[in-house]
C-alpha cells in the first residue's frame, strides 16, 4: 500500500500523529539537520551555526512555542486574541520573580529552573483563567477588544509595578538558562556559558539553541497530540459552531477556558525563555506590536497546526537578517565590484546615486530598517490577500502540483 | 497570471514610493547598517593632540586577529537611531563619522590605517542590541558606542567572556565597577552632588530642595546624589520625587504636590518630554523656583517652545562635556569639521556633537596605545584601554583614566552652564546657530563628590 498513503488500515494509523512514511522521513531530517546546525556539520548551512545567526534561529524558536499556544487558541479553538504579549509577559515577571536575585527594591526568590520555567507557565494559564468569564462570552471582533484591552492592562501594570520590572526604561536582569538542584553555586548544566560538551566545544548561543530545540519539539508533540484528542475535537467543534458544538453536547465555556489556560502556559514559558536569553528587557517589550507580530506568525505560518507556527516564526524573525545580509551583500558588491554590481546600483543608494535603499545616515531613500518595517507589512498583506493558507499554503500547492503531475490540471 | 498584476502594481507603488523618500539632513528614522570612511572635502588642516608617543620602529610585525588588517582598523558602533533617543544619538553618531572621516583624510592613525565604522541601529531595543553586538564582535576590533544602560547591561558579561570593551552612552554608576564597560564621563550620582553644592554656593542660607526622578537605576542614581548632598549640607529636601516620575504616565497628581511645598531649587531627572511637562506644570500652579536637570534631561529645543522664558531666566544645566562653542582649544577643529561635515544641519542639538567627538578621541587614543605596544588584537586592545591613564580631550571632556581602582578612576567633575535665551540662535550651524548655553562654572569637583566612598559599588544599588 506504499502508493496509496492515505488508505489508513487500522484507528492507530488513523490518528498517529505523524501517519505517512514519507512525513516521519522528513521530521527525522528535519530534526537531524537542526541537531547539526549549530555544530556547523553540514556542508552548505554552516553559516547558520555563528552566534548571530544562531541567536536568530533561538529567538525563531522561542517565537514558535508562543506561536505553538496562539495556533492552539486562534487556529484549533478559534478564539481571536491579540493579547498574547500580556501573557508572554506575565510568564516572563514570574519567572524572574521566582528565579531572579533580589536587590534593591527588587523581588526574587532565586529559586532553580525547574520551579520558575514551570511556574511561568502555570502563573499566566491561571490568569488565563481569570480573564476567561470575560472572554467567553464574545466572539470575533469583541474578543480581540478584550484581548486588546489585556495588552494595555499590561502595559500600564508592567510601567508602574517597577519592584517587579524593574522600571520603565531600565528593566532588570533575568535568571540564566542554568540547571541546578537548589541555589548552589555551579550549577549542573549552565546553558548560558560557553564551553564543551561531550568534549566538542559549544558557544553558549548553541547551548541555549539545544534547550529551546528540545523544549519545541516537546510543545510540538503535545499540540499535536492535543489536536487529536477528545479536547482538540471540542475545540474544532466550537472553532465550526459554538452555538452548535454546545447543543451537542460540548461544553463550551469549559472548553474556551481551558483554550485560554493553554494557549497562556505556552505563552508564559516562551515570555520566561525569551527575557532569560536576551538577559535585560524592559517592561514597554511586552506592547502590542509583540502581539501582533504573533499574530503575524500564525497568518504568515499557515493554516497548520504545528508546522504553520515554526515556519511563519522562522519566517518572521529571519527576514530582517536576510534583508541586512542581502542589502549589504548588494553594497559591497557596488563598492568591490561583482557578478551582481548591476543590482546593487540600482538598489543601493550612497547618496548621489540612483538607488532606492540607502545604507548612510542622510539622503533620500529608505533605511535598512524602515525596508524591513515595509517588507513586514507588505508580507501581511500579501498573505491576506493572495495566500490566505499561508507558507503552508504555499507548500500545499507546490505538493499538490508534484503529486498529480504530470496531469496538474 | 491575473493574480500577478495587482501584486505587479502593488510592489512597484512601493518602490516608487520608497525612492521619493526622505531627503531630511537630520531625521530621526535613519539608520545606518554599515558605513564607510571617505575623505571629506575641505577637511581641517589642525591635526588632533596626541597622547603617546610615535610608534616606535619596531621589527617585530604587528599582532592582529579581528577587525584589523593592513590597511584598515574598523570600529563598531551600536547606535539607537531610530528608538527612544534617536534624536540625540544621530547628532553623536554623526560626530563619530566625521570626526574619523577627518583623521583618515589625515592619514589615518596605526601606520597609515583606515578606521573604517560599522554603524548598527539598535532601535533602543535590547534584543537587537544583543543580535547586533553578536554580529559587531566577529568583524570589528572594539566597540566605540553602545547606547542605553540596559542595553549595555545585557551585554555586559558577553564582553568579559569575548574579551572586548565597549564605552557606553549612558553614565550610570555601575560602569566604573565593570572593567570591559569604559564609561566616558561622570556618573549621575556625582553630577546631582555637584550640582547640589553648587545650588548651596548660590543660595541663602535656610533655601530648600525638591528631587523629582524616573524610578530605576537613572533616576534613582541620580536622586540619591541630591539628596545625599543636602543631607551633607543639612538642606531640607521639602519634597522627595524619587521613582515619581512615571515615562509616559499621569504625572500631574505629583507635580502639583510638589509645586505645592514651594521649594527654592528642583532637580529633576527624566527625559526632556517630561522635564517639560514637571516645569509647565509647576509654573502653572504657581511655583517660583530655579531649575536644574541632569544631562540627558534637557533638549535646548525647549527653548523653541512656551517654557523659553522660564527655561531662560530659571534653568541651569550640569554636563560632563563642553557645549557648542565653548572657548576650550579643541573646539576650533571641532566646529570646523562639524560644519564642513553637516553645515545645514540646526544648532540645537550640537552639544552632543561634543559628546560624538570625545568618545572618537578616546577611541583614538586607545587604538594608539595598542598600536605603541604592538598589539592589536581584540584583548590587545581591551589591554590598552584597561591601563591607559589619561587622555587630552583638549577641554572638550574631563581627562580620566581607567588603570586604577573605581575609586579612583570615577570621573567626579561637572561643568555647568546657564541657559540663555539671548544667546539661543536655531540657524543652521554654519549660520552661527548656537545653543543657548552659557558657561557658568567650568568643570569642578565638589568636596562631597571628592570624598564620597565609592568602593563598594555603585551609588543606586537597585
Amino acid at each position: 500500500m506504499r502508493n496509496r498513503p492515505l488508505l489508513y488500515t487500522s484507528y492507530d494509523a488513523d490518528q498517529a500523529i505523524l501517519p505517512t512514511w514519507s512525513q516521519k522521513a522528513a521530521v527525522a531530517v528535519l530534526v537531524f539537520v537542526a541537531v547539526l546546525i549549530p555544530l556547523k556539520a553540514l556542508p552548505v548551512l554552516d553559516f547558520l551555526g555563528a552566534s548571530d545567526w544562531l541567536t536568530v534561529l533561538v529567538r525563531a524558536m522561542i517565537f514558535a512555542i508562543a506561536a505553538l499556544g496562539l495556533t492552539l487558541l486562534t487556529g484549533l479553538a478559534g478564539q481571536v486574541s491579540i493579547g498574547h504579549s500580556f501573557f508572554m509577559g506575565v510568564g516572563a515577571y514570574t519567572a524572574v520573580v521566582l528565579g531572579g536575585e533580589a536587590s534593591g527594591n527588587l523581588w526574587g526568590l532565586g529559586l532553580p529552573i525547574w520551579i520558575w520555567l514551570p511556574m511561568a507557565g502555570l502563573v499566566p494559564a491561571v490568569i488565563g483563567i481569570l480573564v476567561a468569564p470575560t472572554a467567553v462570552r464574545v466572539r470575533g471582533l469583541y474578543l480581540a477588544f478584550v484581548t486588546l484591552g489585556l495588552v494595555f492592562i499590561g502595559e500600564h501594570l508592567f510601567r508602574t509595578l517597577s519592584f517587579v520590572t524593574g522600571g520603565p526604561g531600565l528593566g532588570r536582569e533575568w535568571p540564566p538558562l542554568q540547571l541546578r538542584f537548589w541555589k548552589e553555586e555551579t550549577p549542573l548544566i549552565d546553558f548560558s556559558e560557553g564551553g564543551p560538551w561531550f568534549g566538542i566545544e559549544l558557544s553558549s548561543q548553541a547551548k541555549s539553541y539545544y534547550l529551546v530545540l528540545v523544549l519545541l519539539i516537546v510543545f510540538t508533540l503535545v499540540t499535536k497530540n492535543l489536536a487529536r484528542s477528545r479536547t482538540g475535537r471540542a475545540f474544532m467543534a466550537i472553532r465550526d459552531r459554538d452555538i452548535a458544538a454546545e447543543i451537542m453536547g460540548v461544553a463550551e465555556v469549559r472548553h474556551k477556558t481551558v483554550a485560554f489556560a493553554l494557549s497562556s502556559f505556552y505563552a508564559g514559558v516562551s515570555g520566561a525563555l525569551f527575557a532569560s536569553f536576551f538577559v535585560i528587557l524592559t517592561p514597554e517589550s511586552w506592547n502590542l506590536a509583540l502581539a501582533v507580530q504573533m499574530v503575524a506568525i500564525i497568518l504568515i505560518g499557515g493554516a497548520s497546526l504545528a508546522s504553520g507556527a515554526i515556519l511563519g516564526s522562522l519566517f518572521l524573525v529571519g527576514i530582517p537578517k536576510i534583508v541586512d545580509e542581502v542589502t549589504g551583500f548588494l553594497s559591497t558588491q557596488t563598492s568591490d565590484g561583482g557578478p551582481f554590481k548591476w543590482l546593487g546600483d540600482i538598489i543601493i543608494t550612497h547618496g548621489d546615486d540612483f538607488g532606492f535603499i540607502s545604507l548612510t545616515a542622510r539622503g533620500p531613500g529608505l533605511s535598512v530598517f524602515q525596508l524591513n518595517v515595509v517588507i513586514y507589512g507588505l508580507f501581511i498583506i500579501g498573505f491576506l490577500i493572495f495566500e490566505p493558507l499561508g507558507l503552508y499554503g504555499i507548500w500545499l500547492r507546490i505538493r499538490n502540483y508534484w503529486k498529480g503531475w504530470p496531469f496538474t490540471y | 497570471m491575473r493574480r500577478l498584476t495587482p501584486l505587479a502594481l502593488l510592489l512597484a507603488f512601493a518602490l516608487v514610493a520608497a525612492a521619493c523618500g526622505d531627503d531630511d539632513a537630520t531625521t530621526t528614522e535613519a539608520t545606518v547598517a554599515a558605513t564607510t570612511a571617505t575623505t571629506v572635502a575641505g577637511a581641517a588642516t589642525t591635526a588632533a593632540t596626541e597622547t603617546t608617543e610615535a610608534p616606535p620602529e619596531t621589527m617585530a610585525p604587528l599582532l592582529t586577529d579581528i577587525g584589523v588588517t593592513d590597511d584598515t582598523i574598523k570600529v563598531g558602533l551600536l547606535s539607537d537611531l531610530s528608538g527612544l533617543f534617536a534624536p540625540l544619538v544621530q547628532i553623536i553618531t554623526d560626530a563619530n563619522i566625521a570626526f574619523w572621516d577627518k583623521v583618515n583624510a589625515d592619514g589615518g592613525i596605526a601606520g597609515g590605517r583606515m578606521v573604517e565604522l560599522v554603524v548598527t541601529d539598535t532601535s533602543y531595543d535590547v534584543p537587537t542590541h544583543v543580535q547586533l553586538y553578536e554580529e559587531l564582535k566577529a568583524e570589528v576590533a572594539a566597540i566605540g558606542q553602545s547606547t542605553g544602560s540596559p542595553h549595555t547591561a545585557a551585554i555586559a558579561d558577553s564582553l568579559a567572556e569575548d574579551g572586548l570593551f565597549a564605552i557606553p552612552l549612558s553614565w550610570y554608576s555601575g560602569w566604573p565597577h565593570n572593567a570591559n564597560v569604559l564609561e566616558l564621563g561622570g556618573s549621575y550620582c556625582f553630577e546631582s552632588m555637584n550640582v547640589v553644592s553648587w545650588m548651596d554656593t548660590m543660595s541663602e542660607p535656610g533655601w530648600t530642595l525638591a528631587v523629582m526622578s524616573f524610578p530605576g537605576e537613572y533616576g534613582q542614581d541620580s536622586a540619591f546624589g541630591a539628596k545625599y548632598a543636602a543631607d551633607q549640607l543639612g538642606v531640607e529636601v521639602v519634597y522627595d520625587g524619587e521613582g515619581a516620575i512615571i515615562p509616559g504616565g499621569d504625572n500631574s497628581g505629583v507635580i502639583a504636590e510638589m509645586a505645592a511645598t514651594s521649594p527654592d531649587w528642583v532637580w529633576v531627572t527624566s527625559n526632556s518630554g517630561h522635564l517639560a511637562e514637571i516645569v509647565g506644570g509647576s509654573v502653572a500652579a504657581g511655583l517660583d523656583a530655579q531649575w536644574s536637570a541632569s544631562l540627558p534631561s534637557y533638549n535646548p529645543s525647549l527653548l523653541l517652545g512656551d517654557l523659553a522664558g522660564t527655561f531662560d531666566s530659571s534653568f541651569y544645566w550640569p554636563t560632563f562635556f563642553a557645549a557648542w562653542g565653548a572657548d576650550v582649544p579643541g573646539m576650533a577643529d571641532l566646529q570646523e569639521t562639524i560644519i564642513a561635515a553637516y553645515g545645514d544641519a540646526p544648532a540645537v542639538l550640537a552639544d552632543f556633537y561634543v559628546r560624538g567627538w570625545t568618545e572618537a578621541q578616546m577611541m583614538k587614543q586607545i587604538l594608539e596605545a595598542a598600536y605603541a605596544n604592538n598589539d592589536m588584537t581584540q584583548a590587545g586592545i581591551l589591554a590598552a584601554a584597561q591601563s591607559a591613564e589619561s587622555f587630552d580631550f583638549q577641554g572638550l571632556a574631563e581627562n580620566q583614566s581607567f588603570a586604577g581602582t573605581p575609586e579612583e578612576n570615577a570621573v567626579r567633575s561637572v561643568s555647568i552652564y546657564d541657559i540663555q535665551l539671548a544667546e539661543f540662535n536655531p540657524a543652521g550651524l554654519s549660520s552661527g546657530g548656537s545653543t543657548g548655553a552659557v558657561l557658568a562654572e567650568d568643570f569642578f569637583v565638589s568636596d562631597i563628590a571628592a570624598n564620597y566612598d565609592f568602593s563598594g559599588g555603585a551609588c543606586f544599588a537597585g
